[in-house]
């Protein structure tokens, strides 16, 4: 699992968006630890594609808040391309967390206000 | 992988507790078939029995830095499977989906791309008459896709971006969830978010070639087709958009009821998702139909739609409504086929799921090759490791 501390940009920006999307709604401290299978769009019915269809949906939409309303830009040598199919990745994932999810965050993006952090 | 479980299931016929065969697994291995297991042999499978058990180590194998990480795209969910004849079965369901390929371009808030891809999933029980959903899929795809909207093509002000930084460092130190939804901080953050997005709308087409069939592979058939899924998600709660979500509007009035929201909220964000497929089927011999007597090519609609929502709050944990619908359909279903009754099938999956692992659920149906109507209820908890 990922470090998860209020300090880390990528740890915040990643549990605000999840709660703006729907997705969660705890507070930071108890956010680290749960697993993508208890984000709102996670169904143990669906079927793998089902699945991939969604998770692609919200990862869009994480890159486009983090990118175009937050100011994040992205690491180097990391693509809009790639830093979406990192989350992908762990959204297809059940027993990943948010704090994974931040972590993978963290090593594609430079979020707003990270160089004074 | 795969192959090499389904193989050891056909050896290890299971006609009681999965534990007992398990038992007779690990005694056969140790040499002591017809005898009582070793006490490690039974302390081996006292551990096994428990499927979170197995999905634990399973996980740490697949995704540890080791040469099987070329399995990290699958999963494998060991479960047990009952049904309300008391029947209980074990077995896994596994799922892999890879894009082996993919081009990607990405213009402001639109996103496109293609990639081949591959495909599995099913479910796999050590005992096939207990498998609920015998139906295994194999396909590989080439896939367009395309996903607009979102947010605003304008984005925030270099100040709006400030101001949500500082806003977030105060959230981050809020203590109870109610103190954080009903502060200051949270409305303007969320408002200033809010505002700017937009309906966002995900589309995935897909040729596909591949291979249907039981648990056992008696029963196959090839498939040739494409398919559509589409996922829309009216992001900003104000919008338009976002009232035609009519399947949310039971569940905002019972969030509303229950306190979980503080007035008459309908969730764009749960849209449901759709996949509707058009497929031309080969059967093989032993397939149903070719059974009843009509072996010829058909062409089959199928369709997918999940929805979840949240209903409530309690002890802490949100409760989610959770529906997942499948439908085939075969396009001119011969008479023999139609007085079979193998011209339609259809899963439905529902139920009552909380965040924290208790769940309450019901599912009935049958898909394509799948020889029996089911019926599962299930009520437990899943447990988190």
């Amino acid at each position: 699992m990922g470090t998860w501390t209020k300090n880390n940009l990528a740890c915040r920006a990643t549990w605000t968006t999840l709660m703006v999307l729907d997705q969660s709604d705890e507070t930071f401290d108890a956010s680290d630890a749960i697993k993508v299978k208890s984000f709102t769009f996670w169904s143990n019915a669906d079927s793998a594609e089902m699945r991939k269809t969604k998770a692609t949906t919200i990862a869009i939409q994480m890159d486009n808040i983090f990118v175009k309303l937050r100011g994040a830009r992205y690491e180097k040598g990391v693509s809009a391309e790639a830093a979406i199919k990192a989350i992908v990745a762990i959204l297809t994932k059940g027993d990943k967390t948010m704090a994974d999810l931040a972590a993978r965050n963290d090593a594609s993006y430079q979020f707003w206000g990270e160089e004074h952090a | 992988m795969i192959l090499a479980l389904i193989a050891l299931l056909g050896q290890e016929p299971a006609d009681d507790s999965p534990a007992k065969a398990l038992t007779r697994f690990v005694s056969g291995l140790s040499g002591l078939s017809g005898k009582d297991p070793t006490p490690l042999a039974r302390t081996i499978v006292d551990s096994l029995e428990l499927p979170e058990t197995l999905n634990s180590v399973l996980d740490g194998v697949l995704r540890a830095e080791s040469g099987w990480r070329f399995l990290r795209d699958l999963e494998i969910e060991f479960k047990y499977f009952d049904e309300k004849d008391g029947t209980q079965g074990f077995g896994v369901a596994c799922s892999y989906v890879k894009d082996l390929k993919s081009f990607d371009l990405v213009r402001g808030t639109t996103v496109r791309g293609m990639a081949f891809a591959v495909r599995a999933e099913g479910n796999v029980a050590f005992d096939q008459e207990t498998n609920p959903r015998d139906f295994l899929d194999f396909r590989v795809a080439f896939r367009f896709f395309q996903s607009s909207g979102g947010v605003v093509r304008e984005g925030t002000t270099d100040a709006e971006k400030d101001e949500l930084f500082k806003l977030e460092e105060e959230l981050v130190n809020i203590k109870t969830r109610d103190e954080l939804k009903k502060s200051p901080a949270w409305t303007r953050f969320s408002s200033l978010i809010q505002d700017r997005l937009t309906t966002q709308i995900f589309f995935d087409a897909s040729i596909e070639a591949g291979v249907e069939s039981d648990q056992s592979f008696t029963r196959e058939q090839y498939v040739i087709g494409a398919r559509v899924a589409l996922d829309i998600k009216a992001w900003n709660a104000k919008s338009p958009e976002a009232s035609f979500n009519v399947f949310d509007y039971p569940c905002a009035l019972i969030r509303q009821l229950t306190g979980c929201d503080s007035g008459f909220r309908v969730r764009g964000s749960t849209m449901p998702t759709l996949i509707i497929g058009l497929d031309s089927i080969h059967p093989r011999d032993d397939d149903p139909r070719t059974l009843a007597g009509d072996d010829s090519d058909f062409l089959r609609l199928r369709v997918e739609a999940s929805f979840r929502s949240p209903i409530a709050r309690f002890e802490g944990a949100t409760l989610f409504f959770d529906v997942n619908a499948r439908y085939y359909l075969e396009l001119g279903a011969s008479d023999v086929v139609r007085a079979a009754d193998l011209d339609h099938f259809s899963y439905v999956s529902l139920a009552l799921a909380s965040s924290q692992g208790v769940y309450v659920s019901y599912a009935a149906g049958r898909m394509p090759l799948d020889a029996r109507d089911d019926v599962i209820y299930e009520a437990g908890l899943k447990v988190n490791f």
